[in-house]
C-alpha cells in the first residue's frame, strides 16, 4: 500500500478501534447471524405484501379507468352504446329502393329523347310505362303510326286512339309482357312496317 | 479478504444446496470489518447494530444481481457506507439544532458512551473523527483503520484517487489540530 504523510501526532498513535471508536459489547456476534436470518425473513415477507398491494392497487386503477371509459361511451352514444339491434331495426333497404326508383324515373324523364326507342321498350318492361308516357307523351305510335307527340304539360294523359283498339291491346301487352320478340311475332306485316317507319322517324328527330 | 474466499462465497450462494453455507461464510468473513466501519461513521453501538443488520439484509436481497464488476468487499463496503450516510441524514433532519450544538452533542455522546474506556488521546481521536464531515470521515476510516488502497476506496466512494488523497490529508490535519487544541 502506498505510504501517506500523516501528521506527527497521528503517525505516532497506535490504532485501537475499541479505544478510539467505542467498545463493542462482549459476545455481540454470537447471535448476530441468527438475528440476521430472522430479520431477513421478515423483510422478505414484508416485500411480498408490498408487491401484492402494488399489484392490487394497479388492478384497481385499471378497473376504474375501464369503468370510466364505458360510462363515458354510454353518455356519448346514447342509452346503450352496445345495442346492435337498434341499428339492425332500421329499414334501410326499402328507403334505398325508393330513392333509386325516384332517381331512375327522373333520369328517364330527363333523357327520354336521347334514349333509343328499342331501349325505351326494354325499359318499359322494367319500369312503370304509364308513368313515363304520361309525363312525356305517347311513346308508342298511334293508329296512323305518326311519330310520338311530346306533350308540354307534364301531367298530360296518354292519348290513346279509340279508332285502333288493336294498338291499344298491343300497348297493354307490351306493358305486361317482358318478351319483345314474341310481341313482334304477333304483329301482322302491315303493323310491323308502320312501327318500323315510326321508329325510323323518331330516330331522325333532333334532340 | 482474499479473492479465493470471495469466489468460494459467491459460488456457494449461487447454488441451492450451498446457499446456507455461503450465507454463513459471508456473514462471518465481513461482519466485524463492516461493523467497525459503520461504528466509526455513526459513533454509537446501537445505531451501528441497526445499520449493520440493514446492510446485510440489502446484501442478501441483492446478491443474485451481483455481476462481479467490482470486488465483493468493495460492493459490501459501498452498501454499508450508503446505509450509514442515509441513517446520518435522517438523524440530522430530526435533530433541530445549530452546528455548535451538534458538535457538543457528538462529543457528549461519545464521552458518555458506556462502551468507551480509553486514554485521553484515544478519546480525543474518537471525538475528532466523529466531528469530521461525513464524506471525509468515510475516507479517513477506510484508509486509516481498514487500510484499503485508494483504488478500492475510489470504487467504494465513487470519487477520484486525487480527490481521495486530498480528502484524507485534510482529515488527518483536522484531527491533529483538534487533539492538540484540546490537550493545550
Amino acid at each position: 500500500m502506498e505510504e501517506d504523510k500523516l501528521p506527527p501526532l497521528l503517525s505516532g498513535l497506535k490504532k485501537n478501534r475499541e479505544a478510539q471508536l467505542g467498545k463493542m459489547p462482549v459476545g455481540y456476534f454470537d447471535n448476530f447471524e441468527s438475528e440476521l436470518r430472522l430479520n431477513l425473513s421478515e423483510s422478505q415477507k414484508a416485500d411480498k405484501k408490498i408487491r401484492r398491494l402494488n399489484t392490487n392497487f394497479v388492478m384497481a386503477i385499471a378497473a376504474s379507468l375501464l369503468l370510466f371509459i364505458i360510462i363515458g361511451l354510454w353518455f356519448l352514444k346514447g342509452n346503450n352504446p352496445l345495442d346492435y339491434n337498434r341499428m339492425m331495426s332500421l329499414n334501410i333497404d326499402k328507403k334505398l329502393q325508393e330513392i333509386e326508383t325516384r332517381e331512375v324515373n327522373e333520369y328517364l324523364l330527363a333523357e327520354i329523347d336521347a334514349i333509343e326507342t328499342t331501349d325505351l321498350i326494354e325499359l318499359a318492361e322494367l319500369e312503370n310505362v304509364d308513368y313515363i308516357s304520361s309525363e312525356k307523351g305517347q311513346i308508342f305510335p298511334s293508329d296512323s303510326l305518326s311519330p310520338p307527340k311530346k306533350e308540354t304539360s307534364p301531367n298530360a294523359e296518354i292519348k290513346q286512339t279509340s279508332e285502333n283498339p288493336e294498338k291499344e291491346e298491343l300497348l297493354d301487352k307490351i306493358a305486361d309482357d317482358t318478351n319483345l320478340d314474341d310481341l313482334l311475332l304477333e304483329m301482322d306485316e302491315e303493323d310491323f312496317k308502320a312501327l318500323e317507319q315510326a321508329l325510323l322517324k323518331s330516330k331522325k328527330k333532333p334532340n | 479478504m482474499s479473492e479465493e474466499t470471495e469466489h468460494k462465497i459467491l459460488s456457494l450462494l449461487s447454488t441451492k444446496d450451498g446457499y446456507e453455507r455461503g450465507f454463513s461464510l459471508l456473514v462471518k468473513t465481513y461482519q466485524e470489518r463492516l461493523y467497525w466501519h459503520i461504528r466509526g461513521m455513526l459513533g454509537q453501538h446501537d445505531d451501528a447494530d441497526e445499520v449493520l443488520q440493514k446492510t446485510f439484509i440489502k446484501v442478501f436481497k441483492g446478491i443474485a444481481g451481483f455481476q462481479g464488476n467490482s470486488k465483493l468487499y468493495t460492493w459490501l463496503y459501498r452498501i454499508a457506507t450508503n446505509e450509514s450516510l442515509s441513517f446520518l441524514t435522517k438523524k440530522q433532519k430530526n435533530r433541530l439544532e445549530s452546528i455548535d450544538e451538534s458538535e457538543n452533542t457528538v462529543v457528549h455522546t461519545l464521552s458518555a458512551d458506556v462502551y468507551v474506556d480509553s486514554s485521553l488521546t484515544d478519546q480525543l481521536l474518537g471525538e475528532a473523527i466523529a466531528l469530521l464531515p461525513d464524506k471525509q470521515k468515510q475516507v479517513f476510516l477506510l484508509r486509516y483503520y481498514d487500510e484499503l488502497s485508494y483504488q478500492d476506496i475510489s470504487e467504494i466512494c465513487g470519487t477520484s484517487i486525487g480527490a481521495l488523497k486530498a480528502s484524507y490529508h485534510h482529515a488527518a490535519l483536522k484531527i491533529e489540530n483538534y487533539i492538540l487544541k484540546k490537550i493545550n
